[in-house]
């Protein structure tokens, strides 16, 4: 039923013995999916505002962007590109471990293994990128675009260690297949959410100034 | 899975029994939300001392030694803190939400417990945290509660160092605590629902939580991130929000950050942040007001849909708190539109309140007379903010004492008068008592007549210029001398009604032990938390088996059905008619 049709119910009407249509069906429960869908729902927010405020202050004129000309440390930025393979593998790495445990496998554990080994070879590669910028002189005052730069790969970073904590709990609790499955069916999904927003943060930080300018002027700064 | 145990069966084996597991360490929602509610209800009463010291130094300048203007600016800025986002935000969801959501849809409790025992506790470190601030060095922070930089993290601000710093930490583990206990809210009642309770027969009271809830998950993080990003500012000298500036004498080592874009960012909060206080207070007083007049709730489909309009218009109204911040001027007038625009939706409820109370059999119990009272105050709250809505009109009036007099109306008194609807209303099933209908009697007439007296000459005094947030002003030519009497008169006025809610206390504490015993349901209510097996529902809250609803949440005085309401869970053929009704169906 949809969310219009839901809210069009009249339900001061009464209903015959027997007859209630709300009585009929018993929707099936998971109450975990939905918490974790809100909770995706927030993150988003939070990204997309550091995102918003983040076009605003390209616009003013102290923004030195940290990609688009030869000297500029994120032009060529191929640790970023490793870390993302990482990122990537680590994502695969999860549905595969998704995929075993829902055959009922016993394989799964060594893959997660391998996901979180990965997610944590990102993490460290971001480490030894944040110590490139610092002693190329990159700090985080020095100016705006490095603050966000380490603001945003930071509460990424904050993101994936949550995750891993996520999926420690449900490794530990795991009880039935069917269950444990299902855990980890939405760590997986929690897994590629913070990929895509990876990519796209990845995108954000490494563009020129001319694209700050013209994704700016598309908001309305 | 294992969460969801609680609310399939009970199961013996779960029940807490030592003192700590019981009453400390709780997973049980009904102690959870009076835990939340005594802290909220303590840290009011601190934020209400502060107003009244604020009123001394306005009514009797010159006169108390110990308030000097940085302490004045202190007072200001944590009463404004403490009762937006301390008392009202943490009253109505963490308390009243984790009350009467599982009671309201026939859970035993919510999803995640112990996400729900940790959210207390995350908001009692919140609040520690914040007053902290008062015993450091420097104090509180004095910025006013927008916290607008660059002024509160430089020198000059009372508390621009350790105080500042202590707010925005307080307010970012307070957010934490909001996101865990309102993942609670929404997925139990999105999950929870006992069998036939649907979505359109849940009482106002949850739709109104549910959709606050889901409005502050969605806004606070803006608040997160203008903490995160000020935090920075103050402490690693990034320039976020920090323009170059000379402060005493010196250039700082800020440049080129934009204070505006932190007026967006925390107004972009903030605006939402009115409806999550007001969306479960127009919830809660649908109830109220349904149950002490014996009718159905006037229009409730509209009632709902205009909940989920005020929701989501509420997200696009912020920049009319910007109408002087120098932003683009067309701004204005988009955000004046919407801010009209979403009057219509709010001025729909205030009709379908008063047309609930025509002809209605109505009982004036401590609880209706709040809820009346309530839609008195936000009227006229409400009025003055379509003044305010304009710009031509908010250009003059901003920073005025107009301002001051237009969000007490509407988000001060007008949520605490159905707070107190509420506490009137449902301290009968939380204690098993009453409280006691003489002293509640007096302390709403003294605080509905009280809040006039103290609001009423605000408004004159912001058509007279004078200017909100200034410690003293005297010596203003445009300014009467007949304004600092009108002040003397509020200060009076105010710190009368502050001392009447010690009354209101003391009428809490004494009727836990002495209050008349009310039964399970004395005011003949239809929702489901009336209807628990015990009267203080035990942990799990419904026996042997949850109920099953027929019906919705409203079928008072049904025409041909001898009792003047049904419960929700009462089937049809349970019900007993009138001779004349059951004469009326043998004839046909």
């Amino acid at each position: 039923m949809s969310v219009i049709s839901r809210l069009r119910e009249k339900p001061w009407l009464a209903h015959a013995a027997g007859m209630d249509p709300a009585l009929q069906a018993t929707p099936e429960r998971w109450p975990q999916r939905t918490a974790l869908l809100f909770m995706l729902a927030i993150s988003t927010v939070l990204f997309f505002l550091f995102t918003i405020t983040f076009l605003g202050r390209t616009q003013l004129p102290d923004f030195q962007a940290l990609a688009g000309e030869p000297w500029q440390p994120l032009t060529n930025p191929a640790l970023l590109w490793l870390n993302t393979l990482w990122l990537l593998l680590s994502s695969a790495a999860m549905q595969l471990a998704l995929w075993q445990s829902r055959r009922l496998r016993q394989k799964v554990s060594p893959w997660l293994a391998l996901a979180t080994l990965l997610l944590l070879l990102f993490l460290a590669g971001q480490w030894q990128l944040w110590q490139q910028l610092l002693a190329q002189g990159y700090a985080l005052r020095t100016n705006p675009a490095n603050s966000y730069f380490y603001l945003f790969t930071a509460v990424h970073g904050l993101h994936l260690l949550a995750g891993v904590l996520a999926l420690a709990k449900v490794w530990w609790q795991r009880r039935t297949p069917v269950q444990f499955s299902r855990s980890l069916q939405l760590c997986t999904t929690y897994w590629h959410f913070l990929f895509v927003v990876w990519l796209l943060l990845f995108a954000l930080l490494t563009s020129s100034a001319d694209t700050y300018n013209t994704l700016a002027a598309l908001c309305g700064f | 899975m294992s969460h969801i145990a609680v609310t399939d069966q009970p199961d013996e084996s779960k029940h807490p029994h030592s003192f700590i597991t019981k009453y400390v360490w709780s997973q049980d929602h009904k102690v959870i939300a009076i835990q939340y509610g005594i802290t909220a209800i303590f840290v009011g009463l601190i934020a209400l001392a502060l107003s009244a010291l604020m009123r001394l130094q306005l009514g009797f300048p010159d006169t108390f030694s110990f308030i000097d203007p940085a302490a004045y600016l202190q007072f200001v800025t944590m009463h404004g803190m403490i009762m937006v986002i301390y008392l009202l935000t943490a009253l109505l969801l963490g308390g009243f939400g984790n009350y009467l959501i599982p009671l309201m849809i026939g859970a035993r409790d919510m999803v995640f417990p112990y996400l729900n025992m940790l959210s207390y506790w995350t908001y009692l470190l919140s609040v520690v945290v914040l007053l902290a601030s008062f015993f450091v060095v420097g104090g509180p922070t004095g910025a006013g509660w927008t916290l607008y930089p660059p002024q509160a993290i430089l020198p000059g601000t009372p508390g621009a160092d350790a105080g500042i710093v202590l707010m925005l930490l307080s307010l970012a583990i307070f957010i934490v605590a909001f996101t865990m206990g309102g993942l609670n809210y929404v997925t139990t009642i999105l999950q929870a629902r006992t069998r036939g309770m649907t979505l359109m027969r849940m009482p106002l009271t949850i739709w109104g939580i549910f959709i606050a809830t889901i409005l502050g998950l969605l806004a606070f993080p803006a608040l997160l991130v203008s903490a995160i990003m000020m935090l920075l500012d103050k402490v690693a000298g990034t320039s976020f929000f920090m323009p170059a500036l000379l402060s005493l004498g010196e250039q700082l080592d800020y440049s080129g950050g934009s204070p505006i874009l932190f007026q967006h960012l925390f107004w972009f909060f903030g605006h939402p942040e009115v409806y999550i206080v007001a969306l479960p207070a127009f919830g809660m007083v649908s109830d109220v007001l349904a149950t002490h007049a014996r009718k159905n709730i006037f229009g409730y489909r509209m009632m709902v849909w205009a909940i989920v309009a005020i929701g989501g218009l509420s997200f696009v109204v912020w920049a009319h708190h910007m109408y002087v911040s120098g932003m683009n001027p067309y701004f204005g007038f988009f955000f004046a539109t919407t801010t009209l625009i979403i009057a219509v939706p709010t001025a729909l409820k205030v009709y379908n309140w008063v047309l609930t109370l025509w002809r209605g059999n109505i009982h004036l119990t401590t609880p209706m007379l709040f809820a009346i009272g309530f839609i008195f105050t936000f009227v006229h709250g409400g009025l003055t903010g379509l003044f305010l809505g304009n710009v031509v009109v908010d250009l003059p009036l901003s920073d005025t004492y107009f301002v001051v007099a237009h969000f007490h109306m509407v988000m001060g008194v007008s949520p605490i008068m159905v707070l107190f609807a509420a506490i009137y209303h449902w301290f009968p099933k939380v204690t098993g008592r009453f409280l006691h209908e003489g002293w509640g009697k007096f302390h709403f007439w003294a605080t509905f007549l009280g809040t006039y007296a103290v609001y009423l000459p605000m408004h004159y005094l912001g058509f007279l210029g004078v200017p909100r947030r200034y410690f003293a002003i005297s010596g203003s030519d445009f300014i009467p001398e007949s304004a600092q009497s009108l002040n003397a008169g509020i200060t009076v006025s105010a710190i009368i009604v502050g001392v009447v809610q010690l009354v209101f206390i003391a009428n809490l504490i004494w009727s836990l032990r002495n209050g008349k015993p009310a039964g399970s349901n004395p005011w003949q209510a239809t929702t489901l938390e009336w209807q628990t097996e015990h009267t203080r529902p035990g942990h799990g809250n419904w026996g042997k088996t949850v109920p099953v609803v027929y019906r919705w949440a409203y079928d008072y005085s049904v025409p041909g059905v001898k009792a003047d309401f049904i419960p929700q869970n009462v089937p049809n053929e349970q019900l007993e008619f009138t001779d004349e009704q059951l004469y009326r169906e043998s004839q046909q």
